[in-house]
């Protein structure tokens, strides 16, 4: 008996830690929906429900940030999924001079993450001609080391009988990549290219050092200019006059573009959950 | 033969070519730009005169504190706490599991900036959801950003919430991997719960725990958009991390040469740390 007492009290501790993880997202919600910015309690806030927050966002703009978002994320994902299985069924299958030591520096690369580099990589991109334009957010975005990595161990597994036969029967090593060993790992691309589009889609820094025009801004960028655009008063840079309008609720707007803008990954987590979990771990343990 | 080779080099080429221009690079256009003072006219070679004013007590090594102390707070939600509630979810079987890493995996697939809206409201002064909890025992209101004793904690504090999410995923994982029979064993023989975490499941999952040492170290340095929309960096440069610091000097100081130098030392410094934990991993496998 005692021991199923501490089994409970422990539950109601995960349940503590889940409700403070939700909460953010919670009063992100009750925010959107409230006429002005009040913390109270969801007993008293039902009470005061508007929908004038959601009526303000400026669809336009933001299908806009959607679009770019789609382009530049779609690209990096698409060109990351292909380059690193490409590379990984390399290093896993093939023989060539060198090897190891290539395959070294992925893993080095794994370790100094883009963000502690951010600096030569901006001034390499600013050198390249590529400031402040598609290229430049997806070009130097492609680096996916972990996902070389990823890939690598999920070719090991592999047995070598069916593409010794294809390539017996005369097939090209690209045939045999493109027609039997890409339809044998799905799973795989399906992993990689969640995780790549993920994170590209989250990443506020790069694409905040390299856009100017609000042309280009993405989803991400959209949002970073509603959190700070509408409290300092500076309008961030430039965009939406419409944001400066006294009348409006700050909070419950930035609230409701949250909500808009995090709902992808979101979903796409939901979808793809399973495939998302086998990845981190993947990517984690076996070494 | 060699066309089997050649072919291996071409499948890896697109993916090297990328890793090395703006993954390998990189570390090297910084080591050299750390050697001159960047001005918007040209470059002059002061040798390791920007190195010499980064060493010294000043801000660069404050920042090193500050991340320091997010790498505590870090540590502490990822190895401790998330291992004690992998181990409490594992009692309650895989089903509990599925559902609750969902719901504390959910702040990490949330852009930062989202829930950062969140805990800026939780934070403000006037209204503020921990202020309107002070008031209601009938405390003064704290200005939670606005003093270094606290904005570094409140800081920590909103980190935290995605800490959680990936610590308990893996361990759950590591968890889910162990024999069964193995543990029921060693409860056969008479050891107690303790006894069993303690000796056995403890020393078996730390692979894993050095995985996330190296993984909490790298979220330490590179705190950033957290920092930018919260504090701004301040009050007076205390919630500055080692990332933000070479973003400040480099775009708020313009001293492009210094926040290089700063890049080299961070990199270095991870590597050297990442190279000492592997190994300790390797043997530990070995």
């Amino acid at each position: 008996m005692v021991k199923d007492k501490a089994k409970y009290l422990i539950l109601l501790a995960l349940v503590g830690l889940a409700v403070w993880s939700l909460l953010p997202l919670w009063f992100t919600i009750q925010t959107s929906f409230l006429a002005k910015f009040v913390i109270i309690s969801p007993l008293r806030a039902w009470r005061h429900i508007t929908l004038d927050n959601w009526a303000f966002l400026p669809v336009g703009l933001m299908l806009k940030w959607l679009k770019n978002s789609i382009v530049v994320c779609g690209s990096i994902t698409i060109l990351v999924t292909f380059m690193s299985a490409l590379a990984g069924f390399s290093f896993a299958k093939y023989e060539f001079p060198r090897r190891d030591e290539l395959f070294g520096l992925f893993l080095l690369a794994m370790i100094v993450p883009g963000v502690m580099i951010f600096l030569p990589k901006f001034l390499i991109t600013i050198d390249l001609g590529l400031y402040n334009s598609y290229l430049g957010m997806i070009v130097p975005s492609l680096v996916a080391p972990s996902a070389v990595f990823l890939s690598r161990q999920y070719f090991m597994q592999f047995s070598d009988d069916v593409s010794e036969a294809a390539r017996l029967d005369g097939a090209s090593e690209f045939q045999i990549f493109r027609h039997i060993i890409v339809p044998l790992s799905l799973p795989l691309l399906a992993i990689i290219s969640l995780m790549t589009f993920l994170g590209a889609w989250g990443d506020f820094m790069w694409q905040f050092l390299v856009t100017k025009n609000v042309d280009l801004y993405t989803v991400v960028m959209g949002l970073g200019m509603f959190l700070s655009g509408l409290t300092s008063g500076a309008g961030a840079r430039g965009g939406g006059e419409f944001l400066m309008q006294s009348h409006l609720n700050v909070e419950g707007l930035q609230a409701a573009a949250s909500l808009v803008l995090a709902m992808p990954p979101l979903i796409l987590f939901v979808l793809g959950q399973k495939y998302f979990l086998k990845g981190l771990i993947i990517g984690s343990v076996d070494q | 033969m060699v066309r089997k080779q050649l072919q291996g080099m071409i499948f890896v080429a697109p993916a090297l070519l990328f890793l090395l221009a703006f993954g390998i690079f990189p570390i090297f256009y910084s080591a050299r730009l750390s050697l001159y003072r960047v001005e918007l006219l040209g470059r002059t070679w002061v040798g390791l005169e920007n190195y010499k004013s980064i060493l010294g007590p000043g801000p660069f090594w404050d920042a090193v504190r500050t991340s320091s102390k997010y790498l505590c707070a870090i540590l502490f939600f990822n190895l401790v706490l998330s291992y004690l509630v992998a181990l409490g979810l594992y009692r309650w079987g895989p089903k509990i599991v599925t559902v609750f890493q969902a719901f504390y995996y959910v702040p990490v697939l949330l852009s930062p900036l989202v829930t950062i809206a969140a805990w800026r409201w939780f934070y403000r002064y006037e209204g503020g959801g921990l202020n309107r909890i002070l008031a209601f025992f009938s405390l003064p209101p704290v200005m939670w950003l606005g003093l270094p004793s606290t904005a570094l904690w409140a800081v920590s504090f909103m980190i935290l919430t995605g800490a959680l999410g990936s610590g308990v995923l893996l361990y759950s994982a590591t968890l889910g991997q162990l024999n069964r029979e193995f543990l029921d064993a060693a409860r056969i023989d008479g050891a107690n719960e303790l006894q069993i975490i303690w000796h056995i499941v403890t020393p078996l999952t730390q692979p894993m725990r050095l995985y996330l040492t190296i993984m909490s170290v790298l979220g330490a340095v590179q705190v950033w958009e957290r920092i930018y929309f919260f504090t701004g960096g301040g009050p007076i440069g205390s919630t500055r991390s080692i990332t933000f610091e070479i973003f400040h000097t480099a775009f708020n100081v313009k001293r492009f040469g210094v926040a290089s130098s700063m890049t080299t030392v961070a990199t270095v410094a991870t590597l050297a740390f990442a190279w000492v934990v592997m190994r300790k991993l390797r043997l530990q496998i070995g």
